[in-house]
């Protein structure tokens, strides 16, 4: 007698249970149960092939590539999982909504966009549509409260409009062997009178990355750089700034997940509308603050980074560290951990633990102590209003099943950007931790919550965060001062919330305030700031004492 | 966003097509321009059923769509056929040209500016009557020869993505190059690939997998006047609204 279909999804299921997800905080008849859920869930959408998209990752690629198919063995649903730059996403995210065109069924978008999200109406509430018109294909094992970033997609109005796929953090990234050399430490100690050590301030980073470029220059016979970035002309210059630089400078004001009122992009809010992004309306845009961080961006770029940095855009640069010949990056995407910890890299050591740390960036002479410490990406599940309802519900399936317990911690071992606390806190993840740089005591540790992504103070992401990479690398190609640079890009971010303001129906729209003199703001309390004493002394931690701080 | 959700209610009532290629709406950016003096060099390549040659000149819905948005919004231009990647070349380089319909995607983003988008298209792999390759994900297609154009968005993407592609002059050229097995897959916006079969009675069959869409637009040089640009995409979003786009489209069936 032939296996009726229900009967050859479950053989697939125990296939790619035994095989591919053996690793799981569920037990395997809990992961078996789990499984049978999809079979039954997904019963009325058999045959269909759905599309969805997400930037390119390690983690993505895995889902694009393996998890598809698992999904489609066990459930019938086809799945066309696209990877395209994260930019390429955002516009045909903005192509959707604009057109009512169903590109996509679901998108893998940052909670970067929660802001717009929330503002808009044009995304579905989630935390709604679980309870109401998505029940019945909603897991009941999903366990929301077991992701670590649920916060993040969470907007002021207490609804939950995205659900977190993969996160990873900006982190200072350094040659641990390096800097544990005693030769070594002993010239920088007495070169520059103290230790060399993980740099808790801007300062310390910079006599690190002088030290390495123009004083050490060459280890094993091989040129070696202080510092790493990336600057080519691309969209992803501009993430370089709005996710972390600024932040990590101070601009911004104290307030968890994001300041406020003076987020770390710069723009004033009253109550939840903007109402400024330059100085002269309140804003810290073109502050002090936001010049220090660009002239330092430029600065360590053109003295400290190899020539290449230039022309590389981030993906290009994640894993370029992997060569073996750079000191010190200011802040690192742990997305690339994977690509780091391969065995036979320069980087990795013969019994395959990592020469690398990731510890807590140092932080500009802005920064004050109840601010976030850095960026965080939470690359988040979005479904859109304009989506066919079977589609959007197939595609929840998908999403549900790529993020669940069943498969969630083997995706974060391939993938290691992990999304739930359970995952985090396994046997497994304590045996690989020694392997992995210090990322699992970053996830384990209060950093978690302090890392985080763009918050709602943004009115519309993908309109505003164009102007970040077209004004920067103005300032990067030398046609204008860092100063002039962030001016410009300032007005131009108040010209376009003006124009959202006067065009829109949106929720909490943009009123900007009134201009009033730059010395007026720069004296009130809190962003943005005035000039400081930008050259403190250098001060560093051990590796022990930085993670402390994660504590 | 109030302009934003008119324009997507008109879209959401604009089924004009078989054709999964449509053309879609922009952000209306309210910003008076004076016409440029010098005409625009615009640049557009053979792509049936959506662009083709007649007498020598452009013709096919997406030409009649860009000439009323030129017509509409005042913008003096010259348009003519090239190669496409020696179209999107001489766009690159010289001031005063625009070309269309070019996929838009990061690594061409800060190149050109753009109006945006004025065609979607989906993109399928093409395997030999004779010799089906069976795929469920793109990375089946992997160890196999994928031929696409030279200039193709798609095409890009997969060589980006590491995999082997081989490049045509032209788009039709490569469902010959697979039928004489030089290629394992033809890599094709689907309509296109779909006219082509038809038209000469190829055996080919449907796509094994439809893998990639994207967002195709019309890239001007940054040196043209961003006024101008910003006025055509102001042009194209009121032509959607005002349903001239949709009747271009059924007019042209």
């Amino acid at each position: 007698m032939a296996a009726t279909d229900d009967q050859e999804n479950e053989l697939a299921a125990k296939k790619w249970l035994e095989t591919e997800f053996n690793v799981s905080t569920l037990t395997p008849a809990q992961q078996m149960e789990e499984m049978r859920w999809f079979i039954q869930a997904a019963k009325p959408f058999k045959g269909m092939t759905i599309r969805v998209v997400s930037e390119r990752i390690d983690t993505h690629a895995y889902e694009s590539h393996v998890l598809t198919r698992s999904f489609s063995e066990i459930t019938g649903i086809n799945v066309v999982h696209e990877l395209t730059g994260e930019d390429d996403v955002i516009k045909k995210l903005q192509t959707q909504i604009q057109t009512g065109v169903n590109l996509y069924d679901a998108y893998i978008n940052d909670s970067d966009l929660i802001g717009y999200h929330y503002r808009s109406g044009e995304t579905v509430v989630l935390s709604d549509y679980m309870l109401g018109e998505g029940k019945d294909v909603t897991l009941p094992t999903l366990d929301l409260d077991d992701f670590i970033g649920i916060s993040f997609t969470e907007a002021p109005d207490g609804r939950i409009y995205q659900l977190p796929d993969q996160q990873f953090a900006n982190l200072y990234w350094y040659r641990h062997d390096w800097f544990s050399r005693p030769d070594l430490q002993q010239r920088f100690k007495q070169r520059y009178g103290y230790e060399l050590g993980v740099p808790r301030n801007w300062s310390a980073y910079e006599d690190i990355a002088e030290f390495f470029t123009v004083h050490v220059k060459e280890i094993d016979g091989e040129r070696i750089w202080g510092h790493m970035d990336y600057a080519k002309t691309d969209p992803s210059l501009g993430w370089r700034m709005s996710d972390a630089w600024l932040s990590m400078a101070g601009a911004g004001d104290k307030g968890l997940p994001n300041g406020y009122p003076v987020d770390e992009w710069g723009i004033r809010v009253i109550g939840c509308q903007p109402v400024g992004a330059s100085v002269k309306r309140g804003g810290a845009v073109d502050g002090p603050a936001a010049v220090y961080a660009v002239s330092k961006f430029v600065e360590w770029l053109d003295k400290y980074a190899p020539p290449e940095a230039k022309e590389l855009n981030f993906t290009e640069a994640g894993k370029w560290v992997a060569k073996g010949n750079i000191a010190q990056q200011v802040f690192w995407y742990t997305g690339f951990t994977t690509s780091l910890t391969k065995p036979g890299l320069p980087v990795v050591n013969e019994d395959g633990t990592p020469k690398w740390r990731m510890a807590p960036s140092p932080r500009g002479v802005y920064w004050e102590h109840g601010m976030k410490l850095g960026y965080q990406d939470a690359g988040s599940w979005t479904l859109l209003k304009n989506t066919p309802s079977k589609r959007r519900d197939a595609a929840w399936l998908y999403a549900q099943f790529v993020v669940s317990k069943t498969v969630s911690l083997k995706k974060t071992l391939v993938g290691l950007t992990p999304i739930r606390a359970s995952d985090i806190d396994s046997s497994v993840m304590t045996e690989r931790a020694p392997y992995l740089g210090g990322l699992v005591e970053f996830y384990r540790s209060k950093g978690r919550d302090v890392w985080t992504p763009t918050g709602t103070n943004v009115p519309d992401y993908a309109r505003l965060s164009n102007f970040w990479w077209q004004f920067i690398s103005r300032a990067v190609e030398g046609k204008e001062t860092v100063v002039e640079a962030l001016h410009h890009l300032a007005d131009a971010m108040d010209a376009e919330m003006q124009q959202m303001a006067e065009e829109s129906a949106l929720q909490c729209r943009p009123v900007l305030n009134e201009v009033e003199s730059e010395e007026t703001w720069l004296t009130r309390e809190g962003a943005p700031k005035a000039k400081r004493d930008e050259k403190p002394k250098g001060k560093t931690s051990s590796y022990e004492e930085a993670i402390r701080a994660w504590q | 966003m109030k302009r934003l959700s008119v324009l997507g209610s008109n879209h959401r009532a604009f089924k004009c097509s078989k054709l999964i290629a449509m053309f879609v709406g922009l952000l209306l950016i309210s910003v008076q321009v004076d016409v440029q003096a010098k005409p625009l060099h615009v640049v557009t390549f053979v792509e049936k059923p959506l662009i083709y040659q007649k007498s020598g000149e452009p013709v096919g819905v997406v030409v009649d769509v860009v000439k009323e948005l030129f017509r509409q919004a005042g913008v003096e231009y010259k348009l003519r056929l090239m190669p496409p990647k020696r179209a999107l070349l001489t766009t690159a380089e010289t001031d005063s040209f625009c070309v269309f319909p070019i996929a838009r995607s990061q690594e061409r983003e800060a190149r050109f500016q753009w109006v945006s988008p004025v065609l979607i298209s989906r993109h399928g792999l093409f395997s030999h009557p004779d010799k089906a390759i069976k795929l469920r994900t793109l990375e089946d297609a992997k160890p196999y020869k994928l031929g696409s154009y030279l200039g193709s968005g798609a095409g890009e993407y997969l060589e980006n993505s590491g995999f082997k592609v081989e490049y045509a002059g032209r788009n039709e050229l490569n469902a010959r190059k697979l039928l004489k097995k030089r290629i394992d897959l033809w890599v094709s916006d689907i309509e296109s690939a779909r006219f082509l079969i038809r038209d000469e009675r190829l055996p080919i069959a449907e796509p094994e997998l439809v893998f990639f869409t994207t967002v195709r637009a019309m890239a001007c040089n940054p040196g043209v006047d961003s006024a101008v640009v910003k006025r055509l995409q102001q042009t194209i979003t009121q032509m959607y609204r005002s349903g001239d786009v949709e009747k271009i489209y059924r007019t042209n069936n």
